[in-house]
């Protein structure tokens, strides 16, 4: 008892408190600045991926957005209605879709096939009838869930000049379906009766934990083409 | 005493989190059971009905006789109106409809395909249950059901008769699952794209259940190919597809009664299991239910010495007798002096469209390659591949040299697919040429025939075949038979179908005996002078291992005796006599009859005008209760159920994707808001406590 009210014991129970309270203060910002730099990542990189864009109009040469960059932008991304415009990245592997939406190469399981292209050299609109563009929920791709049917989507893959043997590279794609799928079961479709361009997010979009089977798929086929490369028999006909 | 408060303060903020979280989760609409949903305008969900397929097979002589159930559960609470386009084989004849509702069963009518259209269109504006079957294409078809209840579930029964497909020694019966989407060429497309929606169904097509913008749209493609085709089509060919693995399922009874014991029979892509007492066998998948992403195939093999070497069936009815004759030609028996193979000339059109890619890109590569190995010293050859353009590797045909061949070889393993599928390009360059001096040119022709302007390209091969020979072979899991085998019987050549890698080698060397054994030509039917209507009505060639089938009808009576079939190979004549009494009576001959004759109808050989070309069918179709291009099958419930005051809205069922046509989809989201969350919770407990600890230490 006697010990119990000395003032050395209290001082290194006051103590022994106070280190307490400084770990969970360090364990809430570590956790708030792994958090906190996983969303300005995905702003910076934007932004230096808009740079390297850039350069790549002007050049006609791919760009990595900053020199030790395992990624190069690949085309832009556009919805008006929502004020949207992101860098798409040549990948969706693990870090890429930090840095921004990325278009997804063939898996694994259908390693024989190199569907969709990527090379940037031979990437244009006209060759891939199927794009699908991944993005994190709770950064770039935050914005599907304000997406409606109808809502226009534009794709840009550099201008017409860079464009492979001049196929014009833009286009613009209407939302036909919005769909929640379960990835354990649905997959996606890679037949395409026309131009379509997928976008898929995790869902739900307020979900916490990350690693879920549901998928949200924005489906959107395309809507416009600016020109036509070559006309020959009116039987001829372009994806 | 004070760590215990401490600790609840933390638990109960930890737990206020988690609710809140939880609740947000919530806040979503369902698909964790891998159920397709679909998201309407104003965001609201609604669940196309659920399918589910049960399929009962009967065999007996050389007709199946099979009956397709479809069961339509609607899981809302709103009345729903579905539209389901289903494949069937090329050479069904659908010849019966029953729609089930609870304990009624309503047995449906043949009708002219408008008047029928315009009867579903009333029930389903009255509120009346209703079923309307009617056929795209000779190998797809629509089931429209009105006005099913919310949870209710409406079950449409749909009966066809097919003729048993023999080759090799091997009969085969196949069910078709789902469709590989079609390509539609810009041309037919813009067309389609312009056209009106259908007043009364605007108002409830609010939802897009589809994935294809056009499918959701269109409801007269009138466009299809307007030179050609001047009745008006008025269903679309562009079925939604879905990625369900799972939520579309099928089950299967069937039994073959062969009337001799079986060598074996199996299916090809999943397990069964058989029975047998006798020479009755009975099969069922051993999973029960199977996806429905797959065709169904299934073989079996009589155990009869020797083959089989005819078989006659009859059917008499309403003053008429009909026939169905098989019979094998065996020209593997002929002498050795017919045996010499002509040189031949082989051009490979491989198909590189959007529609190839995954699976059925290298089932293709891998038969291409097959196919240049069966290649020998004299022959000839050249590969052209296509997609939106058709291009050939060597400028004209080139010598068997294995320097040609390894250049041929690389350039196929480094063919990708994707783009558009403009086959009548492929048609054009490779039936450009004629064989050289000597030379017999054969084309093999390797696709997946997803196209939708069959009519268009038959006629294109019909046209310019001259002395060529078109073999096609189909890939993939869900190909456009309907396409492959008209194509391959205009073309006078065969049809070869290979659905999985594992087949190629077996299929591509069945396809190089048929082309390299001379075929049996010219053949002539001798029945005695009696009046025969009979089908098809150009004999086609024969090729190795194929058998001949004919349908024949002649007034009762007319025809007996003996029917003397005779053609040449290789400028030897070769003959064959049948006794006629040896025909067994069937039921569905007639029916059987009619499709065929229907089909020869409509065929591009066939010159009749239009007009007279719909009579014709809508005749026939009519007195054999045939579902065709001009008739569909309609049943309507007699009482109304539907309220008033109730909307029902109009969905498309999806079909499943073909199996090998797809893609897995990434993982898509960060720990960054998880790690904020967490991170904010620890910075605030550690406020709480650090504030608590100088509350506790300011009275001193």
């Amino acid at each position: 008892m006697k010990d119990k009210h000395s003032g050395k014991y209290k001082a290194k129970i006051r103590f022994c408190r106070l280190f307490v309270i400084l770990m969970v203060m360090i364990i809430g910002l570590a956790f708030t600045g792994k958090g906190a730099y996983i969303q300005s990542k995905a702003v910076l990189a934007q932004g230096l991926m808009v740079l390297a864009w850039q350069r790549y109009l002007d050049t006609g040469e791919p760009q990595k957005p900053w020199p030790w960059a395992d990624i190069k932008p690949i085309g832009k991304l556009i919805v008006d209605r929502l004020q949207v415009e992101q860098i798409m990245l040549d990948s969706h592997a693990g870090e890429a879709l930090a840095f921004g939406p990325g278009m997804v190469r063939g898996e694994t399981s259908w390693s024989n096939t190199t569907w969709p292209n990527t090379s940037l050299s031979n990437t244009s609109l006209s060759n891939n009838p199927v794009w699908v563009v991944a993005g994190h929920r709770d950064t770039h791709f935050r914005f599907l869930e304000k997406l409606l049917l109808k809502d226009v989507i534009r794709l840009s893959i550099g201008s017409d000049e860079t464009g492979a043997e001049g196929f014009p590279n833009d286009a613009a794609y209407a939302i036909q379906s919005l769909q929640v799928m379960d990835s354990r079961i649905h997959h996606l479709p890679l037949n395409a009766m026309e131009n379509t361009l997928y976008l898929v997010t995790c869902y739900p979009f307020n979900e916490i934990r990350s690693g879920g089977p549901l998928r949200y798929v924005v489906t959107a086929t395309q809507v416009q083409r600016h020109s036509l490369p070559f006309s020959d028999t009116d039987n001829t006909a372009y994806f | 005493m004070l760590a215990n408060s401490k600790d609840m303060l933390g638990a109960v903020f930890f737990l206020v989190l988690l609710i809140w979280a939880q609740g947000i989760c919530a806040e979503t609409f369902g698909g964790a059971n891998g159920e397709l949903m679909l998201r309407s305008q104003g965001g609201k969900a609604v669940a196309a009905p659920l399918l589910r397929s049960e399929v009962d097979i009967d065999v007996g002589g050389l007709l199946a006789r099979v009956v397709v159930t479809q069961y339509f559960k609607n899981t809302t609470d709103i009345w729903m109106n579905g539209e389901y386009q289903f494949p069937l084989p090329e050479r069904a004849a659908v010849d019966r409809l029953v729609m089930t509702v609870g304990e009624r069963r309503i047995v449906g009518e043949i009708k002219e395909k408008q008047v029928a259209k315009k009867m579903f269109e009333q029930a389903r504006r009255a509120g009346k249950r209703a079923s309307l079957v009617s056929q795209q294409r000779p190998n797809l078809f629509t089931n429209n059901i009105a006005n099913i209840g919310p949870g209710e579930t409406i079950s449409v029964e749909i009966h066809y008769l097919e003729t048993l497909d023999y080759q090799n020694g091997e009969f085969s019966l196949r069910l078709p699952t789902t469709i590989t989407p079609r390509y539609i060429p810009a041309r037919s497309r813009e067309v389609i794209q312009g056209s009106e929606l259908n007043e009364e169904d605007e108002s409830e097509l609010n939802t897009v259940a589809s994935d294809v913008s056009v499918a959701g749209t269109i409801d007269k493609n009138t466009g299809w190919l307007s030179s050609t085709v001047q009745e008006e089509d008025h269903l679309s060919i562009f079925p939604p597809m879905t990625n369900t693995g799972n939520s579309q399922t099928m089950r299967l009874q069937m039994r073959i009664d062969a009337g001799f014991p079986l060598e074996y029979v199996h299916s090809l892509y999943h397990p069964v299991q058989v029975s047998n007492t006798d020479t009755l066998y009975q099969l069922q998948f051993v999973d029960r239910e199977i996806p429905m992403n797959r065709d169904v195939v299934f073989r079996w093999k009589p155990r009869v010495f020797g083959g089989i070497g005819a078989a006659l069936f009859k059917q008499e009815m309403a003053g008429h007798d009909y026939h169905l004759l098989m019979l094998l030609p065996n020209i593997e028996t002929l002498s050795q002096t017919a045996q010499e193979v002509l040189p031949r000339e082989l051009i490979f059109v491989l198909d590189t469209s959007g529609s190839m890619s995954g699976e059925s890109i290298r089932q293709a590569r891998a038969a291409l390659i097959q196919g240049l190995e069966h290649l020998k010293p004299g022959d000839r050859f050249n590969v052209i591949e296509f997609n939106d353009q058709a291009s050939q590797l060597y400028p004209s045909a080139v010598d068997f040299d294995l320097h040609y061949i390894e250049k041929a070889k690389h350039y196929i393993k480094n063919l990708n697919a994707n783009g558009g599928t403009n086959i009548a390009g492929a048609l054009d360059l490779a039936l450009m040429h004629d064989a050289s001096e000597g030379y017999v040119r054969q084309i093999v022709f390797i696709t997946d025939g997803s196209v939708g302007n069959e009519e268009d390209l038959f006629i294109r091969i019909h046209q310019n075949l001259r002395e060529n020979r078109l073999f096609t072979v189909g890939i993939g899991s869900a190909p456009n038979r309907y396409f492959m085998r008209v194509a391959a019987e205009i073309g006078r050549g065969s049809f070869t179908h290979i659905g999985d890698v594992g087949e190629v080698e077996k299929q591509m060397s069945d396809l190089f005996r048929k082309l390299e054994s001379p075929v049996l030509a010219g053949l002539k039917l001798d029945w005695g002078g009696a009046d025969v209507d009979v089908f098809p009505k150009r004999a086609p060639d024969i090729y190795a291992g194929e058998p001949l089938v004919l349908y024949l009808r002649s007034d009762s009576g007319a025809l007996k005796g003996s029917l003397r079939v005779e053609g040449n190979r290789v400028g030897e004549r070769w003959q064959k006599t049948l006794l006629l009494d040896i025909a067994k009576n069937q039921d569905g001959v007639a029916k059987q009859w009619a499709r065929h004759k229907i089909h020869e109808i409509m065929s591009p050989q066939n010159k009749t005008a239009a007009e007279d070309k719909k009579q014709n069918v809508l005749t026939l179709a009519l007195k054999h209760q045939l579902l065709s291009r001009y008739t569909s099958f309609i049943a309507i419930e007699e009482t109304v159920t539907r309220p008033r005051d109730q909307k029902s809205q109009s969905i498309k069922i999806p079909n499943a994707m073909p199996k090998g046509n797809t893609m897995a989809m990434p993982q898509t989201a960060t720990s960054s808001v998880f790690n904020l969350i967490v991170g904010s919770i620890f910075l605030i407990l550690g406020s709480l406590m650090f504030s608590f600890l100088m509350w506790r230490s300011e009275p001193r």
